[in-house]
């Protein structure tokens, strides 16, 4: 038995090592010994000159006390201890964990099949971690790469498995290892950290969608991604030169993992700023090789031996141990599938087709079932944001002008790029142009500011606009100044319209049209997130219902300003008073709005009516809320709309009556709902057959019909519902003890999930 | 006059005057407290933190706590190899793998020795690493 002495910090022959930030050196070549229980160690390890031993007078003295009564620093509170972790406690104590990683030996040879097996489990960690797990329990579960990571590689020579010195990878077996899991492991490390670098550049929720945290564990950060795809390229060679040491069906199979990599690597390195809409093959090569490696999936054999969460005692020393994540190889293929379609997908945002189409691309991408990827939709942001930043491709005064024009068709004075050029401060040029510069950089904010938004997840996308949409009431106070001084330099002349005369207005309109455009989104989240209960839906579609309503009122009088008999030269063919191309567009997008604001409505009136009676026929299940009441619900639901200007919240009591209509006839109502539904489904269909470029919609057809049918089949689910109920009522039966509701969300429109009435089998 | 609802502060002082009555119970234990401590447990770890609170199955609650063990007979012999632990005597002098695991409990049945540090013993002097030496032979 070795006598210990110990030496603390500063021993000049061992500076002492830094164990907190894990570089564990450890390079024990074998395998197995139990720690514990191990003889060989001085249990009488001494004191570090210091320490004197006091176990006996400790625990003589514990034993005087009496039960409950504790010894403690007076400013040590218990509500500290909760969080402190209980040693020998196996959910706790990492430190009790069999700590595999100390044993592993990365170059224990592995059959071919077992090299696979390997690949395709570090490939589902690494899908399980886009999708929001994070790394301790993924990744870095992986004894491989704890294994090339924890000696703190800096070069790409450092980071291998760490063959001892001196012996030579003579052996099939190792030099299968390292040339091929090893560059594997590399390549998929380099490309953790451009992910990492991606997700942190652009706004995206940590935690929330994606955990970004490292552990202080560098990923080859000053390696470059060239050398790395060498090393690759050199795997790919040395698997050539192999000729028929594997059978063709394992050569493919490591064949197109490394391809697989490779071809990732090139993607997440390459830079968001040089790409355009031709650059689509990099993601096309990729999507190809993630076919391949589906196809030879078969031949790989999983190691289970080679993940083990024991790493996590050097990640994450002060959290009790987490689970690993298991994401199934058929999740992670299609995962990384979608990955790579959506990745070449946003490059169409590149080609500008004008403002209308670019916000309905990031709303229509951010409806996709599944939702984008974090990594997509940071990238999203990335490419767009590339766009407007960058000076000489598309400016946000640009962006914002064409938003402007093809909403509102000011007057052409005001976004005449001539106004530019005026230098004469008492030219009224010069005036608009100060004018027009100011909204573009308050307006600019808050409408980039929406772009980021959309491409957030949906619950915090709701969550932003319930804020956002104060920002937007309050431009729109501002504008509606501006356009009042606006019209002293513009000398336009009121118009005559059903309220009396009045001025177009043209930048609040167009704030104004926005900002209930984000009302609507809040209400429509709503239920897509289900976030409100069935027996509220009366209440909240009439909200809904309330938004829509007042911009379709909006958008008509927009449509009255547009239609105004164009100044200018135009007009020498009176027949065609209206063929400035320009009004022709603002025209048709009004129009458009108009259709689908009134499908909007007249659909949720139609939910209105129907839920209405279900919620008098007690069909609905309401729960019991002993802490609450309709009126405080009613509060809390409305708490985003309170400070809103225009259109006002009404108070509860006028609400209720709103929305119950106790004077109507419950067969009454249901009439009235299934002829919404019958008028909202014919917009719908209308609205469906539109070519994309009235819809707005060039870069996102698809997305787009395919929203506009589920609305169709909302609407067609209402007809059918009260069908039902009819029957049931005429017959007596509209009575819980008949009829059971079930809300259907998978085959209709999100926001509009119509419910199914099922008559009850007796 | 209308008296003022019980006060949550008072429910402080409550505890506070129990906690003072403790003070005087046990002057043994007392001079332990905030006292830096090394704890050895029954699986041969050794944890060196700051006691902040015990009981009568002495379970102890320590801050700031890092967590040593011995190495593994591989780790021992690497250590030799690579020329990290020093051979002398026969015995190997090698750094202790440490982790700072921040605040714990370690229930009084799994502790097997309990030591105080003593003199000046300012927080963290023993902190970061320590030597043990150990047969090299076995």
């Amino acid at each position: 038995m070795g006598e210990a002495e110990t030496n603390g910090v500063g021993h000049p022959a061992y500076p002492a090592e830094d164990f907190e930030r894990f570089t564990i050196k450890e390079k024990g070549p074998n395998s197995i010994p139990a720690p514990a229980a191990n003889p060989i160690i001085s249990a009488s390890q001494a004191a570090m000159g210091s320490f004197r031993d006091v176990t006996a007078e400790f625990f003589e003295a514990s034993e005087k006390l009496e039960i409950g009564q504790l010894i403690k620093d007076p400013y040590f509170t218990l509500l500290q201890a909760v969080g402190a972790l209980e040693i020998m406690d196996p959910k706790m104590d990492s430190g009790m964990l069999q700590a595999e990683y100390e044993s592993f030996n990365a170059l224990q040879p592995r059959l071919p099949e077992e090299v696979v097996g390997i690949m395709d489990q570090l490939l589902c960690h690494e899908m399980a971690w886009h999708t929001g797990s994070a790394l301790s329990q993924t990744l870095f579960t992986s004894l491989y790469i704890d294994r090339l990571l924890s000696s703190g590689p800096c070069t790409l020579a450092e980071a291998t498995f760490q063959r001892p010195h001196g012996k030579k990878a003579d052996t099939p077996e190792v030099q299968l290892l390292e040339n091929v899991l090893q560059s594997f492991c590399v390549g998929l490390i380099k490309c953790c950290s451009h992910v990492n670098h991606q997700i942190l550049t652009e706004q995206i929720y940590e935690e929330e969608d994606f955990v970004t945290q490292v552990y202080g564990v560098n990923l080859l950060e000053g390696v470059k991604s060239e050398d790395i795809v060498t090393l690759l390229d050199s795997s790919l060679s040395w698997l050539e030169g192999t000729g028929d040491l594997y059978s063709e069906e394992i050569h493919n199979a490591l064949k197109y993992r490394l391809l697989l990599r490779k071809s990732l690597l090139l993607v997440f390195s390459s830079e968001t700023k040089e790409w355009s809409s031709e650059t689509t093959e990099i993601w096309d090569t990729s999507l190809e090789h993630v076919k391949k490696v589906e196809e030879t999936y078969k031949v790989g054999r999983p190691v289970p031996a080679a993940f083990s969460i024991s790493v996590q005692r050097k990640l994450a020393s002060q959290v009790p141990p987490r689970a690993m994540v298991d994401y199934p190889f058929k999740d992670a293929i299609s995962n990384l599938k979608k990955f790579c379609v959506e990745g070449k997908d946003i490059l169409k945002i590149l080609t500008f087709e004008g403002s209308t189409n670019l916000v309905n691309y990031f709303l229509n991408f951010m409806t996709r079932q599944p939702a984008p990827s974090p990594y997509i939709r940071s990238l999203l942001q990335s490419v767009f944001f590339g766009q407007v930043e960058n000076t000489g491709k598309l400016s946000i005064k640009q962006l914002l002008h064409d938003d402007l024009k093809e909403l509102c068709y000011p007057m052409d004075i005001l976004l005449d790029p001539q106004n530019e050029l005026v230098e004469a401060p008492q030219d009224p040029r010069f005036e608009i142009t100060k004018h027009m510069n100011w909204f573009v950089e308050r307006a600019g904010k808050s409408f980039m500011e929406l772009f980021r938004n959309i491409c957030q997840n949906r619950s915090r996308l709701r969550r932003t606009l319930c804020h956002s949409i104060l920002d937007w009431d309050s431009l729109q106070v501002e504008a509606e100044e501006v356009d009042s001084e606006l019209r002293q330099f513009t000398k336009e002349e009121a118009e005559m319209t059903p309220n009396g005369s009045s001025f177009a207005f043209p930048l609040s309109s167009w704030v104004y049209h926005y900002k209930l455009r984000q009302m609507e989104w809040v209400m429509l989240l709503g239920f897509e997130l289900e976030v409100f209960q069935t027996h509220e839906f009366p209440g909240m579609y009439w909200y809904l219902q309330h938004y829509t309503r007042t911009r379709i009122g909006h958008i008509e009088r927009m449509l009255q300003f547009a239609n105004r008999p164009t100044s200018g030269p135009l007009p020498k063919r009176r027949k065609e008073p209206r063929s400035n191309p320009e009004q022709v567009k603002t025209l048709s997008l009004l129009n458009f709005y108009l259709l689908e604001a009134t499908g909007v409505q007249e659909l949720a009136g139609a939910m209105i009516s129907l839920f209405t009676v279900l919620a008098r026929l007690n069909l609905l299940k309401k729960p019991p809320q002993p802490f609450s009441t309709d009126a405080l619900r009613y509060e809390v639901r409305m708490k985003p709309f309170f400070t809103i200007g225009c259109p006002e919240v009404v108070p509860f009591e006028d609400f209720q009556s709103l929305v119950d209509n106790p004077e109507i006839e419950t067969s009454e109502f249901l009439e009235m709902a299934s002829e919404s539904a019958t008028d909202a489904r014919r917009n719908f269909d209308q609205l469906c057959k539109l070519d994309a470029r009235t819809a707005r919609v060039v870069l996102c057809e698809e997305r787009y019909r395919t929203s506009m049918r589920e609305m169709m089949r909302s609407c067609i689910g209402v007809v059918v519902a009260t069908a039902v109920l009819s029957k049931a009522l005429q017959e007596g039966e509209a009575t819980p003890e008949f009829l059971d509701i079930q809300v259907d969300r998978e085959r209709y429109h999100p926001s509009f999930p119509s419910p199914k009435i099922v008559v009850k089998k007796r | 006059m209308s008296r003022s609802p019980p006060s949550i502060l008072n429910f402080f002082n409550l505890r506070r005057r129990k906690t003072m009555a403790t003070d005087t119970v046990s002057p043994v234990l007392q001079e332990f407290i905030s006292k830096t401590m090394r704890i050895t447990t029954t699986d041969t770890r050794v944890f060196v933190g700051e006691l902040k609170c015990t009981d009568k199955d002495k379970n102890l609650i320590l801050a700031q706590t890092h967590e040593y063990r011995y190495p593994t007979g591989n780790e021992l012999r690497a250590g030799v190899e690579s020329g990290e632990g020093v051979v002398e005597e026969g015995k190997v002098k090698l750094t202790l793998k440490s982790r700072y695991i921040g605040l714990i409990v370690v229930p009084g049945e799994f502790i097997v020795k309990i030591e105080v540090e003593e003199g000046e013993g300012t927080m963290g002097s023993a902190r970061g690493s320590m030597m043990v030496s150990v047969d090299e032979g076995s």
